[in-house]
């Protein structure tokens, strides 16, 4: 997991996070993030969060990011208004 | 919500044949340095004359190497990602991490979504055991795959090539894409048609280490919904 | 009501095939061979699940190594995953009793099967095929991966030992009903007629079996080239290219609501087959079903196949002149159509052999032998 504090100044991108389908509405739904952050630490949050351990997440252009891709780069592709937003779902089905 | 309130997140057949297009071509626009998908025409069966076009999409020989894995899934899921080739890769052929990997997308008429189908080898051509396989995936995928043995990824007969194939189950699929594109402003069904693969390949890709290039994502027809609150 | 089978339910359950099991010569390090093992394999059944019954006969003569069991028939590997019954109707031309397999207990060929470690792996293979099949008929497979541990042991226990009461028992709650637990009527009913009546009266809400209007089917094409006249003589299948597998759910989308017929069915999965239209097709749609019921009081296979045939006769045409209108293609020509060991007349109404003929697993298996000359090297 990054360090807590970005290594270089970088700009905060405020994460929204909207429930859909069954999944519960969070009481923090958004919060401020590096840039610098990796898309695994929303991740991380969520689970946390929702005591979920499989979370289906993605992006409201229809896609879910790879862990690795930087809040950053989400943000300069799909970003909105200063904020990213991010769904969420408690069903990630295979099966 | 236009387009999305009745569709299920299936799509037909043909669908699938414009779907597998325009993946491809956004794939090679983007993504340039990897091998190309592309569109295998399968005579599938020898007594049919003149029926549509059977296929199923193709990315062979893409290289990927396993490293080591400590720690939490996603400081490590980058070493999954792709070597480009090289004359450098060439130099080190047999570098006993490096593995590969063919990948077919395979139109399932049962649930009708897509449906991965994916075989491994070391570099001497050796096909990579269940062992070789797991080390090679993401923590996250391989935690998945400890808890649902049986249904999320196993071996099955590859449904063009009557060889066992590594396949992840698609029961799931529809409903997954169906949210993914709950909210997309788009009320053309050709849009999401468009984008349908691009989408499907950014989850899968993640069960097997093939990350999906972001502009290919940013899709002009599917603009973000959302306005300020 | 669900828990009750038909009779031909019943006889198809019962189904066994005469096996006459050798070791492979390979693996037999005594002197002389031991004799073949000589077991019913059942119609429904899996091979790998025989293996408990097949070990006592040669593991004295094994060489060291652990077990992979496989089993092969003219050279050609075997499938597991394909019931028994659907692998001897696909592969033995002319029925063989007893069936002659090889039986290895080393050296599984890992590219060519799908690996087999245990019981398990035949389990959800099957509970997999389960799954393929709810979502194809319900458009979802929740019933099946709700179901609890102890039904979905029940149900694969009641399937290895051949309990048909208890396994409808417990697949009646997995709603699975194309043709409705009740048996014939509903499926006129609610599958075939009624997509149409229903929505012309408003019942929309309903929640009739089939809401997606699709029925699992596995079809086995296999060619047997020209001019065979007798199904002895075929050369055996070497090459699982030869067969082609069409994993295709019967899509109906009928107009006029009338009954399909299993010929009307084989046309929708099978276009190409069928550029010429027969008038049989007309004719053979409209049987009664009030008649048919009868045929449901047969007490063997033979008189199952019997009674189809009746059927048959019963229409304008004779059999003969069902099989010579049914079958005048330009290139490739059906030779034969085989279900659970029959081979009904076509114009047997297609309900009929749903409900009946189905496996466990709810996909409807058949096999179709064609006269087309392999001409692509595969």
């Amino acid at each position: 997991m990054a360090a807590a504090e970005p290594s270089t100044p970088s700009r905060k991108v405020v994460v929204h996070l909207r429930a859909t389908g069954d999944a519960p509405i969070l009481k923090q739904a958004k919060f401020k993030i590096s840039g610098t952050d990796k898309f695994a630490k929303v991740i991380e949050f969520l689970r946390r969060q929702l005591h979920r351990d499989t979370l289906f997440v993605y992006i409201n252009s229809a896609f879910s990011p790879n862990p690795d891709e930087l809040i950053t780069d989400l943000y300069k592709n799909f970003g909105f208004d200063g904020k990213l937003v991010v769904n969420y779902a408690c069903s990630m089905a295979w099966g | 919500m236009g387009l999305c309130s009745s569709w299920d997140g299936t799509i037909s057949y043909s669908e699938f044949f414009d779907a597998a297009r325009a993946l491809s071509e956004k794939w090679k626009l983007s993504n340039s340095a990897c091998p190309p998908w592309t569109w295998i025409c399968c005579k599938k069966s020898f007594w049919v004359s003149s029926h549509e076009e059977q296929g199923y999409l193709s990315l062979e020989n893409f290289y990927c190497c396993s490293i080591s894995k400590e720690g939490p899934y996603h400081d490590q899921s980058q070493s999954f990602g792709e070597e480009p080739v090289d004359d450098a890769a060439l130099d080190d052929p047999c570098a006993p991490e490096v593995h590969q990997y063919d990948f077919h997308i395979v139109y399932s008429a049962s649930y009708r979504v897509p449906v991965l189908y994916f075989r491994g080898y070391h570099c001497d051509g050796q096909p990579l055991t269940v062992d070789d396989i797991e080390k090679g995936l993401p923590a996250n995928a391989l935690k998945t795959l400890k808890e649902s043995k049986w249904t999320f990824m196993t071996r099955e007969e590859h449904p063009y090539l009557n060889r066992p194939w590594y396949t992840l189950h698609a029961c799931g699929t529809s409903e997954w894409m169906k949210l993914m594109f709950s909210d997309s402003s788009s009320t053309q069904h050709g849009a999401v048609v468009e984008q349908y693969l691009v989408s499907w390949l950014s989850v899968v890709g993640q069960v097997v280490g093939l990350q999906v290039p972001l502009e290919m994502l940013k899709s002009s027809n599917l603009k973000p919904p959302f306005s300020s609150d | 009501m669900g828990a009750v089978g038909s009779e031909a339910q019943k006889l198809v359950w019962e189904g066994t095939i005469p096996l006459e099991i050798r070791l492979h010569e390979s693996e037999i390090t005594t002197h002389p061979p031991p004799p073949p093992a000589l077991i019913l394999g059942p119609r429904l059944g899996y091979l790998p699940l025989l293996a408990q019954q097949v070990k006592p006969y040669f593991s004295d003569t094994l060489p060291p190594g652990a077990d992979t069991v496989w089993f092969e028939y003219k050279g050609l590997p075997l499938k597991w995953h394909i019931p028994i019954g659907v692998l001897f109707d696909l592969l033995c031309g002319e029925p063989e009793r007893p069936w002659n397999l090889t039986v290895h207990f080393r050296g599984y060929p890992t590219d060519l099967l799908s690996p087999c470690e245990d019981e398990d792996s035949v389990k959800w293979s099957f509970i997999n095929s389960l799954k393929e099949a709810a979502y194809i008929i319900n458009g979802n497979c929740k019933n099946i991966m709700n179901m609890s541990q102890s039904d979905q042991l029940d149900l694969w226990q009641s399937l290895v030992n051949g309990k048909i009461e208890s396994f409808l028992r417990i697949s009646s709650k997995l709603k699975l009903g194309i043709v409705g637990e009740e048996g014939y009527s509903t499926m006129t009913s609610c599958s075939i007629v009624s997509r149409q009546t229903r929505q012309t009266t408003g019942d929309v809400d309903t929640p009739g079996p089939n809401r997606t209007g699709r029925i699992p089917v596995r079809l086995y094409v296999r060619s047997v080239g020209d001019d065979v006249d007798d199904f002895g003589d075929i050369t055996p299948v070497d090459n699982w290219d030869e067969i082609s597998y069409v994993n295709r759910p019967l899509e109906f989308h009928d107009e006029d609501g009338k009954l399909l017929t299993l010929y009307d069915a084989l046309k929708i999965l099978l276009p190409e087959l069928f550029e010429v239209e027969p008038s049989i097709a007309q004719e053979s749609s409209r049987m009664d079903i009030e008649e048919l019921r009868t045929t449901e009081t047969t007490s063997n296979p033979q008189d199952l196949e019997n009674a189809i045939n009746s059927r048959c006769k019963e229409t304008k045409e004779t059999p003969d002149e069902c099989q010579s209108q049914c079958f005048p293609y330009r290139k490739t020509e059906i030779k034969l159509v085989r279900i659970q060991g029959i081979e009904p007349k076509l114009v047997i109404p297609f309900a009929w052999v749903v409900k009946n003929l189905t496996n466990p697993d709810h996909f409807l298996h058949i096999s179709v032998f064609v006269n087309a000359s392999l001409d692509q090297p595969t």
